[in-house]
């Protein structure tokens, strides 16, 4: 049992040779030449990725007798131990088993003596994230200001656990995962000096770099097992097997048939995928993966570079990705990452995925919000237009009428729009039909009339313009229903619901000349206002507004509370608030009283 | 006891038998897979063709190597398992410090680390270095069921051999032959056992279907007396919850009309179709959320009296709110 696994036959032995770490290899390079090395440094990063690959090579450029160069001999005495591993200036410390502070103090008395034989002596502390707090507190000093002949490396995979003090003190270098562009082209190379490796290479490590996830340890210890098991030849289902992945294909079939609501097809596929013995755990987890693949392909539309794709992989997801909805996915994602999560502690996952599929099946498609709200805006603009027949019934007095030819032609006219919306239609029937049987404006098409409600008229610049002279009337305008034609030379008005508060700023003489104002200076002519109460009662012409009868309303509250009214009048605060609301006093109470009074009084003031 | 007799694991072997043969044993190899199939056993199946005199590359199981190997004082063969809860790094450095030196009789030193995810953060972090580059001649084998258990710094470090649960089909043939089951139960002792061959090949048929004949009985007409649960212990519970929600299953995929290969009680089907008639479909689901959610209740120390309880009060109560779960 001699064998050495490829990831330590082919650790690199030059900075050029690092795969995918570049800048840092570059800066390292730089910083030998000219001269300025530091005496601490720090790599951090992901497993598998060089650093103390790297750590090893800063040492040997170090001390290679030829150098220090950039390029060490790797021919030299010096390098040949630091290869070996038996250097002993070159001093390679496990931070996890020897963490205590012992450690440290051992080391620290250490440092003082000189290099046997190299330029430097190199501490390269690995795993350092494992040191004790006491050892880190005990390293700091030295590792400030260390003796001229001493280097460190530290090299961790956590460096969040590294004391502050310690990473301010260190040349840090952040190790990036290698893309699989990298690994790809790394393994390829590699491959090809491992002797002749026949068949088709691409997908396969395309596949092993997939899993590996930016590790090259990772997909080196694959690797090595993918040759060891290999005839001379790589096969994709080989690598499938040993990382256990499941072939797209299945978990494609396994998704469409949940897209198409197939609940029965997709029960058969996990039957499949479980008697192949595959872990149901993992099925749902790369099923995950895939559905987030299509996200993303649906999201960047295809671009190249988004996700590391085959062809024939790309082919499969552009076909999902067009056929499902955002949403959909999106809910799918969250249903199988709650099974996914249910499944690690049930004792029978099988049971979970199985009915999540049936659910996920089962479930109607989800509309796009975008088409939901388009349809209320429809929905909308149709009922703006049955309403604006001035004198309508009721809602409710329509369901006894037979529809008239004009209903149907208002649906016709949305349909043809909205194709395939029989919810809007039947909505819109309902809604139109009030206004259109109403029949006040035969010969017109209810649809022209919907644009018609508003021609030529600014009507959302005029409330704008009225609001800056009187906030509380402006609002009101909003619960307006606005009726003018071009050219006409009057305007309608009605409140959308009855509400007497509103209708008495509306009736208020300084108001409408505000609004008359507004209205002139938007449309450039002067227009004549009519207003009309919801409950239908007809017009009013604002020249010939029947004066409320207000005195006797007044007297009224008089002979009910007496003078107590007068007084009251004269506060400034009530005053203010008349103007303000437009107000009138109809009874006093005394703050203790009870809220029903209030109630009471502002209800007998709604009903005179 | 070769390597052949390790059942279930055909591929799994071979591939091992093949690195062996082609001296491409790598120092460190993790062995994944449910509990309970034959990882550590394979463990030591390693360690023991790489010593054994007798045959090359496979064990004779009767050599004094081997033997001393079955019973665990061979000097180069290692096991480290968790004292208490966790393997802790002081085992770790005890053991690391026999690394340093030559094996005694072989040629090879083997370490088998079971319940690897059980190291503890320091345990595990203490490895890494004697992981990636150990003496020549030593072989870790680690042993988990899960990687994502273990610290990626490790995985990185081993070859992955990962042993599946046994195919369906396998283990009923494997069954068939082993044990007095017959075809159409074969599909219920593989869902209950969770596909643990030495598991089903122990149970008992008779005790199954009694128990099963017991739960289904009772949940035709259920009542809080007809299911007393003080009787029965949590492992108990969980076995006929399990057979019940299989039972509510297959009443499902009749219901969307999947082929009965894929039902789980084949061999009461009759029986089934006439019940599966009777429940509608969404209180068929409803019933199997519920049950999952008892079992789901108990495997985290519910109480049992009141977990059973809760499941018979909603067992009828489908109600309408959405069955989506999100």
């Amino acid at each position: 049992m001699s064998y050495i696994v490829l990831a330590r036959r082919w650790r690199p032995r030059q900075f050029d040779d690092v795969v995918g770490q570049r800048p840092i290899t570059q800066t390292l390079k730089n910083s030998i030449t000219s001269g300025r090395i530091a005496h601490a440094y720090l790599f951090s990063g992901p497993r598998g990725v060089g650093k103390t690959t790297t750590a090893r090579i800063l040492a040997k450029a170090l001390n290679c007798q030829k150098g220090p160069s950039p390029q060490p001999c790797d021919a030299c005495a010096m390098c040949e131990e630091i290869n070996k591993g038996s250097s002993v200036d070159v001093i390679e410390i496990d931070g996890a088993s020897n963490n205590s502070v012992d450690d440290i103090r051992d080391l620290r008395e250490k440092v003082h003596y000189v290099p046997a034989r190299g330029r430097y002596k190199v501490y390269i502390i690995d795993e350092v994230h494992m040191l004790s707090n006491q050892a880190f507190n005990a390293l700091l000093k030295t590792l400030e200001e260390p003796p001229k002949h001493i280097v460190f490396v530290l090299a961790t995979t956590e460096v969040h656990k590294i004391p502050l003090t310690i990473l301010s003190r260190c040349q840090r270098y952040d190790f990036r995962r290698i893309s699989s562009q990298d690994i790809r082209s790394h393994l390829d190379k590699l491959l090809k000096q491992e002797g002749d490796i026949k068949g088709e290479r691409e997908t396969p490590l395309r596949m092993i770099a997939r899993f590996a996830d930016g590790s090259l340890r990772d997909a080196l210890s694959l690797m090595d097992q993918i040759i060891s098991l290999s005839d001379g030849e790589i096969k994709l289902d080989q690598v499938l097997d040993l990382v256990s992945f499941i072939d797209r294909r299945t978990i494609e079939g396994l998704i469409r048939a949940v897209s198409e609501g197939k609940s029965r097809d997709a029960l058969l596929i996990i039957e499949g995928v479980s008697d192949r013995g595959y872990n149901l755990k993992h099925f749902v987890e790369q099923s995950l993966q895939y559905i987030r693949d299509i996200i993303i392909f649906k999201l960047t539309e295809g671009k190249e570079n988004a996700l590391d794709l085959g062809q024939d992989e790309r082919v499969g997801i552009a076909e999902l990705a067009n056929s499902i909805s955002q949403d959909d996915l999106l809910r799918y994602f969250d249903m199988l990452a709650k099974a996914s999560e249910r499944m690690r502690f049930s004792p029978q996952p099988r049971l979970i995925i199985e009915m999540t599929l049936i659910r996920m099946a089962e479930l109607p498609k989800m509309e796009p919000m975008e088409d939901i709200i388009r349809r209320m805006n429809l929905l909308g603009s149709v009922k703006e237009a049955a309403s604006c027949f001035p004198l309508a019934p009721p809602a409710g007095a329509h369901a006894s009428k037979p529809l008239n030819g004009e209903a149907h032609e208002a649906s016709n006219v949305i349909t043809a729009k909205e194709e395939g919306s029989i919810f809007v239609v039947d909505q819109a029937s309902e809604a139109a039909s009030p206004g259109i049987l109403s029949g006040q404006l035969s010969g017109e098409k209810s649809s022209e009339r919907a644009k018609a409600c508003m021609d030529g008229l600014d009507w959302p610049g005029i409330i704008k313009q009225v609001k800056e002279k009187g906030m509380v009337f402006g609002s009101v305008l909003d619960h307006l229903r606005v009726d003018y034609k071009d050219g006409s030379d009057f305007i309608e008005l009605a409140l959308k619901e009855d509400n007497s508060f509103y209708w008495r700023l509306l009736e208020d003489k300084k108001n409408l000349a505000l609004l008359q104002a507004a209205i002139a200076s938007s449309i450039g002519k002067s227009l004549e206002i009519r207003l009309r109460r919801p409950d239908g009662k007809g017009l009013e012409n604002v020249g010939n507004t029947v004066e409320m009868p207000e005195r006797d309303k007044i007297q009224l509250s008089k002979d009910i509370f007496g003078d107590s009214l007068a007084l009251i009048n004269k506060e400034p605060i009530i005053q203010t608030a008349i103007d303000i609301f437009s107000a009138e006093i109809v009874g006093t109470h005394i703050a203790a009283n009870d809220k029903t009074d209030m109630h009471e009084s502002m209800n007998r003031d709604e009903n005179a | 006891m070769p390597f052949k007799d390790i059942i279930g694991h055909d591929k799994t072997i071979r591939d091992i038998q093949r690195l062996m043969d082609e001296d491409r044993l790598p120092h460190a190899l993790l062995f994944t897979g449910p509990e309970g199939i034959g990882k550590k056993l394979t463990g030591f199946s390693i360690a023991k063709a790489l010593m054994c005199k007798e045959s090359k590359n496979d064990f004779c199981d009767s050599c004094p190597s081997c033997q001393s190997i079955s019973k665990g004082n061979h000097p180069d063969v290692a096991l480290i398992q968790p004292e208490g809860n966790s393997i802790k790094i002081e085992q770790m450095r005890e053991w690391q410090k026999t690394l340093e030196y030559r094996p005694y009789l072989g040629s090879h030193r083997v370490t088998i680390i079971d319940q690897a995810e059980k190291m503890t953060q320091a345990a595990a972090n203490s490895i890494l270095k004697a992981l990636e580059e150990p003496p020549l001649g030593t072989l870790i084998c680690l042993v988990t069921i899960e990687t994502r258990d273990m610290l990626p710094t490790i995985v990185s470090r081993c070859q992955v051999v990962r042993f599946s649960p046994l195919s369906c089909s396998d283990f009923c043939k494997i069954l068939l032959d082993k044990s007095n089951i017959s075809g159409p139960q074969a599909r219920l002792v593989y869902n209950i056992s969770k596909g643990q061959l030495s598991k089903g090949i122990s149970m008992n048929m008779d005790y199954l279907s009694k128990l099963r004949d017991e739960w289904i009985g009772s949940f035709r007409s259920p009542s809080f007396d007809n299911i007393s649960v003080t009787k029965t212990d949590q492992a108990n519970l969980l076995e006929g919850l399990e057979i019940m929600a299989y039972w509510v299953r297959d009443m499902v995929l009749l219901q969307l009309g999947v082929d009965d290969a894929l039902l789980t009680h084949q061999d009461m089907l009759g029986e089934l179709k006439k019940e599966a008639r009777k429940v509608p479909y969404r209180l068929a689901m409803h019933r199997i959320d519920i049950i999952l959610q008892t079992m789901e209740a108990l495997q985290n120390n519910a109480n049992p009296k009141i977990a059973m309880d809760c499941l018979l009060w909603q067992w009828d109560k489908s109600t309408n709110k959405e069955m989506v779960m999100i």
